[in-house]
């Protein structure tokens, strides 16, 4: 009996110490890091990461911001969260009447125009999808440097109404564009800030306070990304900042310089081809200069075409053409009496000699350009530093846009749509990229996550969007009669006051 | 405006609550475990009770028998590639269970003996460590059943009894795991549901067939709806949180409630046959149906705010549990006693989960039994391999809730009994 006890006792003690759990095999899941990477994707950025075409943005834009086109290239656009604007969408420009918020620019037989608006307290009902319960994958909001995607919450006390329509404080807790990053804990980020911190120096004709000193710039991007680093293991693609003055904004007038030796490059007066006028009817060659207050422009912004077609700021008038033909070497009184000839001439062709000097908000100087050129220079050696601390990948928007402009990109080109009205990669404000510039960009963050995790999505075929323009512009009319008044009023958001 | 907006980030994950084969037990008397629990056909003590209630028209006397099982269940779960946790193991921590059998039988007249009993059928729960992975999925269950089972049997003739019972059973439920907000991507806290149900009531109807070698028994037990009204949903914020302003949107949409649910425990078919080859040596082969189906999704419900309400798939299959046992006296006091069970898991791979990961099992158990005639003693032991199950076939993912990844799990059972019968 005892034998028996004592036997099952043993016996009992054998089974249950082989009871030990073995641990398993590891197993495997039909997935690569690199697909890991895919899982949750998150968006911060300005207005390049929102989509922002033609001074404005609306749903068809937004669905060819890079981030979405990236999401449907993954076959993950449904599940891509999106600030929805439906039609006719927000743009920047302002109207004559302040209870109204201007849509896009639309290209038209008379030229970049708004055609439709919004009453103020209308604007909610375009937001379809202001009640999603969490931040918004793409969390860029157009206008935005780095200090608002570090510090900003609000529209409040900034003019720029994107802010509340994209971060919805104070229902998501009063949290940064980089904390409703970090809320949605993705394992992607695209990060493409930094263009603000320096364009609307551009914009507004070379106004060096509006560029971010270099040490606010390192610090608040380091501030950027060890938040991002130290709260989610993301894979981060980082855009650098491309030479704002190398934009339709900026340089579609650069052909109307000329070369006058001793008197150095000046602007012209041209013809509807952005074409210096050669107002001399026998063989040698007359270009009449146009009037700038500040000295060594290079550049002439956009927005002069409708002051230079409907007010006639900066022609010359009779005084300003003697001057320079004696200037020229004519006497006084050639000069004089050719002046008069030329002036009836111009006028004669609809256009006002007022004499008076174009502001220096529509001018860049050799000077500002430079300084602009080496601020965007700091700003991206920082990124590049920057994205070796924090192991970012860097996309080098700086010289895509230089490859656009030197040699184009899948047939397309940096020119304004004035000038290539069927290849260019820019929308009708001059600044931001239309469908197609936002599919090159696409493209080259695809390049980017393919070959940094060993991925293999597929290239967008860029040549579907050629022609965005091309019907509107099929009736246009010669330069002279287009309207481009609705260009002046495009760069509020995106130039505010001195950021230091 | 603003608490009417906040209220919709709660996200689907919040609670989910299972039972399980896992969570079904069969264990309420040591001598019948010890058998496997195949002794459906078989009468031999007061816990059959529990296994065939009119197989107590053949255990003469009024009798006491009380039951405890200690079960120390283990599980582990390792992480599949490639995910950050690849490889890692994460085991459940270390638990005692503890369910009983009480049982008394008292002889109306020749033929009519009533009796009641009080057991935990269904039960059990798994623990995970703070930083398992799958901890929104479950990080701590505990499911407990009392069954409170008053019975009549009535022999027809000397060798056939058919058995009527009641079961008012009561279920308690504890769910924590932890919360995460925006799409499933922000851990904020955790929650905790706790619950008692209303009484739920079920039947059985049983019979046994009985001669002096041969045995037949059959049970039907119903299946009994457990309804949890003003459970308590409670929630715990993270101090901590690295964008802390979540902390004010967390506590404002995740406030202390009353939750609802029901919880379906289900029916069984139950079938033995018994034959002693000798007459110190008898075996027994049991089947149980169980109608698991019952267990095809559960339904959540915030009264307070409906907004929250949520229905988790479990989708249960019916399953079988094939039992075998087999006795063996040595002498007319002492018994040696074995199993062997083949348990089908209802479980479809897609609910494989923390909560409980479960699998086809085979168990094994021995034991003994004493008995003087007034007084009986039994211990046994069994072991449930339930073994390793991925959610992962051929490297797809298969977990309803994206969860995945190999578990592997066993449970050890000791069980003691004591009887008593006054003739």
């Amino acid at each position: 009996m005892k034998k028996v006890l004592l036997i099952l006792i043993l016996a009992f003690a054998v089974v249950w110490m082989g009871c030990e759990l073995k641990t398993p095999e590891t197993p495997k899941l039909n997935l690569t890091q690199g697909q890991l990477a895919l899982n949750k994707i998150v968006a911060v950025g300005n207005s390049l990461t929102a989509g922002y075409q033609s001074a404005g943005l609306r749903r068809d834009f937004q669905e060819h911001s890079y981030p979405y086109l990236i999401a449907k290239q993954l076959g993950k656009a449904d599940e891509f969260e999106m600030p929805w604007i439906e039609a006719p969408g927000i743009g920047s420009t302002e109207l004559t009447d302040p209870n109204y918020v201007a849509g896009p620019l639309e290209m038209t037989a008379e030229g970049p125009k708004v055609l439709d608006s919004t009453l103020i307290t209308q604007v909610p009902t375009l937001l379809s999808n202001a009640l999603l319960p969490r931040p918004y994958d793409n969390l860029a909001v157009p206008g935005a440097d780095l200090n608002d995607a570090l510090n900003t919450l609000t529209s409040e006390g900034n003019g720029n109404a994107f802010f509340d329509i994209v971060l919805r404080n104070p229902n998501l807790g009063n949290t940064s564009m980089i904390q409703q990053a970090i809320m949605l804990n993705p394992t992607l980020i695209f990060l493409w800030l930094g263009n603000n911190d320096v364009l609307g120096a551009a914009l507004n004709g070379g106004d060096l306070d509006a560029i971010t000193s270099q040490s606010d710039f390192q610090s608040r991007l380091n501030s950027v990304l060890s938040q991002l680093r130290s709260n989610t293991s993301a894979f981060i693609v980082m855009g650098n900042v491309p030479y704002v003055t190398d934009i339709p904004f900026v340089n579609t007038l650069d052909g109307i310089f000329v070369d006058f030796g001793a008197l150095g490059k000046l602007p012209v007066m041209f013809d509807s081809n952005f074409q210096p006028i050669d107002f001399d009817p026998s063989d040698g060659v007359l270009y009449l200069p146009l009037q700038t207050a500040e000295t060594n422009v290079e550049h002439i912004t956009l927005p002069y075409l409708s002051i230079y077609s409907e007010t006639g700021i900066g022609i010359p008038d009779s005084a300003d053409i003697a001057d320079f033909l004696q200037l020229l070497g004519q006497d006084q009184a050639t000069a004089a009496a050719t002046a008069q000839q030329l002036v009836l001439g111009i006028k004669a062709n609809g256009l006002n000699p007022t004499g008076i000097p174009m502001p220096g908000n529509l001018t860049i100087t050799t000077d500002e350009a430079q300084s602009i050129k080496d601020a965007i220079d700091g700003f991206n050696a920082t990124i590049a530093q920057l994205a070796q601390t924090y192991q970012v990948a860097v996309f080098n928007a700086n010289a895509m846009l230089t490859q656009l402009n030197e040699n184009g990109i899948d047939g397309y080109t940096g020119k304004y749509v004035l000038l290539d009205p069927v290849n260019t990669a820019f929308s009708l404000d001059g600044v931001h990229p239309n469908n197609a510039g936002y599919a090159i960009v696409a493209n080259q963050f695809i390049g980017i996550l393919n070959q940094a995790l060993g991925l293999n999505i597929p290239s967008i075929d860029t040549d579907q969007y050629r022609g965005q323009y091309a019907q509107a512009l099929s009736s246009r009319k010669e330069l002279r009669r287009l309207s481009f008044r609705a260009l002046e009023g495009v760069k509020s958001i995106f130039i505010r006051e001195s950021k230091n | 405006m603003r608490n009417k907006f906040l209220v919709l980030f709660v996200m689907l994950a919040m609670v989910s609550v299972a039972a399980a084969a896992g969570f079904q037990l069969y264990e309420f008397g040591a001598r019948s475990s010890a058998m496997g629990g195949a002794v459906i056909a078989n009468p031999y003590d007061a816990s059959t009770l529990f296994y065939n209630p009119s197989g107590i028209a053949f255990v003469p006397g009024m009798r006491f028998y009380a039951n405890l099982d200690l079960i120390f269940p283990k599980a582990l779960y390792v992480g599949p590639e490639p995910l950050p946790w690849a490889g890692q193991v994460y085991n459940a921590e270390s638990q005692v269970f503890t369910p009983i059998g009480l049982y008394f039988t008292f002889p109306v007249n020749e033929r009519l003996t009533t009796g009641i009993s009080v057991t935990n059928p269904f039960g059990l729960g798994l623990k995970w460590s703070d930083d398992f992975p799958g901890r929104f999925v479950a990080r701590n269950t505990d499911l407990k059943s009392f069954y409170i089972s008053p019975v009549a049997a009535y022999k027809l003739t000397d060798n056939f009894s058919l058995g009527f019972g009641l079961d008012l059973v009561i279920a308690q439920v504890l769910l924590e795991r932890n919360v995460l907000l925006f799409d499933n991507r922000y851990e904020v806290g955790t929650s905790k549901l706790t619950g008692t149900s209303q009484l739920g009531i079920g039947f059985t109807v049983s019979a046994t067939y009985k001669t002096d070698r041969f045995g037949f028994g059959a049970m039907y037990r119903h299946s009994v709806k457990n309804e949890f009204k003003n459970g308590k949903a409670e929630f715990t914020i993270f101090d901590d949180l690295s964008v802390p302003n979540v902390a004010a949107i967390a506590s404002a949409i995740l406030k202390d409630q009353n939750v609802n649910t029901a919880i379906t425990f289900p029916g069984s078919f139950n079938v033995g046959v018994y034959y002693k080859l000798m007459d110190n040596f008898g075996v027994e082969l049991d089947y149980n149906y169980v109608m698991w189906s019952v267990f095809d999704k559960l339904d959540i419900e915030f009264p307070d705010d409906p907004r929250l309400n949520q229905t988790v798939n479990e989708n249960y299959q019916n399953s079988y549990t094939v039992r075998f046992g087999a006795h063996y006296d040595l002498n007319e006091n002492f018994s040696l006693l074995g199993g062997f069970i083949l348990d089908k898991t209802p479980q479809p791979i897609e609910s494989v989960s923390p909560l409980l990961p479960d699998n086809d099992r085979t168990n094994y158990s021995v034991g003994f039994s004493y008995n003087t005639g007034k007084m009986q003693f039994d211990a046994g032991y069994m072991f449930v391999n339930i073994g390793e199950r991925s959610t992962i076939e051929n490297g797809v993912g298969m977990n309803d809730v994206g969860f995945d990844g190999t578990y592997n799990s066993n449970a050890n059972l000791v069980f003691v009994s004591f009887g008593y019968t006054i003739k």
